[in-house]
């Protein structure tokens, strides 16, 4: 909370100043006369107490888990829970970033007394994605006007687009090529392998002793370990992605985050192993694991606004690469399938994902579209992004190209069937 | 009324009342007037009084002509970041309507990524290789249009002339933009096949 001073009343005391102060220097009454007016309208400003900050929000919406696209009436209501009357109350709602106002205004004003209440509504067009509203910005004035609280009314409200994936399968997203299995032949599984004869050195319990008792021949049974093969969300949140088809829509970043999110329940409620890469202003690897703790740990960095700001970050510097590493994915994740998130809007995730399908690693690429045609510039920018998910298809990769306009499980399906 | 801030307001504002009701009587009533003497005859000391306001108005003036009292309406009530599309920078070279000159670099990157595109779209929409889309592009097969072939086409190091740099200046955007419209012709056959 801030509490300033306004300017409103400083006119009046500088004419006051000023009249009294010549009426003073050259001996006039008059001109001294003449300043009580001003003398009067500058205390006023000084008179009143400053507002209480006794406010209290509530926020409905329509229809709180709304699809893409739906218009959605979002009704708010302010109440003075002061005894105090609060008489210029002008309130700016905490609209969520990637959601723009259709409808009426999401600005009011009002007087309100005690236990008064205001309620004003306005509409909003949901898109994909879980949006929280911000708390509302509200500035209280005195009666006078000489003393604005600056403050903000916090309740939780949150809209959630989502768009789940109910029927597709992991194997069909993301282990397409490799199987969901990776198996390791060392022998001491609890798979069985192979039946080969005795060597010397055998270990006594993996002898086959029901063979030998009815053949008489000494044979030695190999087991295998089988585990399920992780996933790693790798999401491309570099700077080129901050891009959007217009103006009033999310950009790549917020979907390719939503696609995560998604993607992440799909697995969870799959129990497999499940890992994240961001490649973002700042880099972060959550190694593949299982259970509800690992889960929600991925579910808040997806939720971090440092890792993933909403707001387009500065520009890299000039010099600075802003290219996808392949490294870690090679070394660190060398085993796991890679679901890579990206709008494909520069060469560097097709170089990726093209580099470690060579090496035999299962990827797939699923791609919010965010390309416009506009004009010539943007749809060659369009034309480029479908050149590079040709050249994936090409290259073996699953891609899955996702126009944010229509379901996500849609274009899941749609990829894994072409 | 315990607040030290209040009793200071109500002293100010009954000092105020008083000295309105003293002037108002001084008025009205003339000989009122003439009982009440001025208290100091130094004219230093009415000089000083003069200078102090006049210092004091000074002080509050730019507060009166740079009034930020509107502060709090500056802000958007629905902030959805500003993020350019996809291809704004090209969008700036190809859809000015005005006389353009580049830079010979920038002029050349736009080239290189015409270039590439057309490439990529050739192995796309016709599937062969890339060295067999670089010979359509080489021998200018990939398009009706003559002006697109020459700009994406392979060329010999420039003779250096004067005038055909000057004429490479002047003509680039629009060979730019006929190359971008050939492309996206060649990428749109293949879709309605």
């Amino acid at each position: 909370m801030t509490a300033r001073r306004t300017t409103r009343w400083n006119s009046a005391l500088i004419a006051a100043l000023l009249t009294s102060g010549i009426g003073a220097l050259v001996a006039d009454p008059t001109l001294l006369l003449l300043s009580i007016p001003p003398v009067v309208f500058a205390v006023y400003s000084h008179v009143p107490a400053s507002p209480a900050t006794t406010l209290e929000l509530e926020r409905s919406c329509t229809e709180p888990a709304p699809s893409h696209g739906q218009a959605v009436e979002v009704t708010v209501t302010l109440k003075n829970a002061g005894d105090r009357t609060l008489p210029n109350v002008c309130l700016v709602d905490g609209v969520p970033p990637m959601l723009s106002v259709t409808d009426g205004s999401a600005r009011h004003a009002a007087a309100l007394g005690p236990g008064d209440k205001t309620t004003f509504s306005y509409t909003v067009t949901a898109k994909h994605g879980t949006h929280r509203f911000r708390p509302a910005a509200v500035v209280l004035e005195d009666i006078s006007g000489s003393v604005a609280v600056e403050t903000n009314v916090e309740t939780e409200t949150e809209l959630a687009c989502r768009s789940p994936v109910r029927t597709a399968t992991l194997e069909q997203i993301a282990h397409r090529y490799a199987g969901s299995t990776i198996t390791v032949d060392n022998g001491h599984g609890t798979v069985f392998s192979t039946v080969r004869s005795y060597q010397p050195g055998d270990p006594q319990r993996t002898i086959d002793w029901n063979r030998y008792a009815r053949d008489r021949e000494l044979t030695t049974i190999s087991f295998r370990d089988e585990r399920s093969r992780a996933t790693l969300l790798c999401l491309d949140a570099r700077e080129v992605c901050y891009r959007s088809d217009s103006s009033d829509e999310p950009h790549a970043v917020f979907y390719a985050c939503t696609v995560a999110r998604e993607l992440l329940d799909t697995i969870a409620t799959a129990n497999g192993p499940v890992g994240l890469a961001v490649f973002g202003t700042k880099q972060r690897y959550i190694t593949p694991n299982t259970g509800a703790h690992h889960v929600e740990t991925i579910r808040q960095t997806l939720n971090d606004p440092k890792l993933l700001p909403l707001e387009p970050p500065n520009r890299t510097r000039p010099g600075d690469t802003d290219e996808l590493p392949i490294r870690p994915l090679r070394t660190r994740f060398g085993e796991a399938s890679i679901l890579l998130i990206s709008p494909l809007l520069d060469d560097s995730p097709l170089e990726t994902a093209r580099t470690l399908r060579t090496d035999g690693q299962p990827v797939t690429v699923i791609s919010p579209a965010v390309t416009a045609t506009r004009s010539l510039g943007t749809a060659v920018a369009g034309l480029r992004r479908d050149n590079r998910l040709g050249a994936l298809r090409r290259s073996n990769v699953t891609v899955i190209d996702w126009d944010p306009e229509t379901a996500l499980e849609t274009a899941i399906r749609a990829g894994a069937n072409r | 009324m315990s607040n030290p801030r209040s009793i200071i307001r109500w002293i100010s504002a009954a000092g105020g009342i008083l000295s309105l009701c003293a002037g108002l009587a001084v008025l009205v009533a003339p000989p009122i007037g003439g009982a009440l003497h001025w208290p100091w005859d130094d004219e230093i000391l009415l000089v000083a009084f003069f200078v102090v306001v006049f210092v004091i108005a000074g002080l509050l003036l730019p507060f009166v002509l740079l009034d930020d009292s509107d502060r709090a309406d500056r802000t958007p009530p629905e902030p959805i970041p500003s993020t350019p599309p996809p291809g704004r920078g090209l969008e700036h070279v190809l859809d000015r309507r005005w006389l353009l000159s580049l830079p010979p670099a920038r002029r050349h990157r736009v080239r290189g990524g015409l270039r590439r595109t057309t490439i990529r779209t050739i192995v796309r929409t016709e599937g062969c290789a890339t060295e067999t889309a670089r010979d359509h592009l080489a021998d200018g097969t990939w398009t009706d249009d003559p002006v697109a072939a020459a700009f994406v086409r392979p060329e010999p190091e420039s003779d250096g002339s004067l005038l055909r740099s000057l004429r490479e200046r002047l003509y680039f955007t629009r060979r730019a933009r006929r190359t971008a419209r050939a492309v996206l012709m060649l990428a749109a056959e293949d879709a309605r096949r």
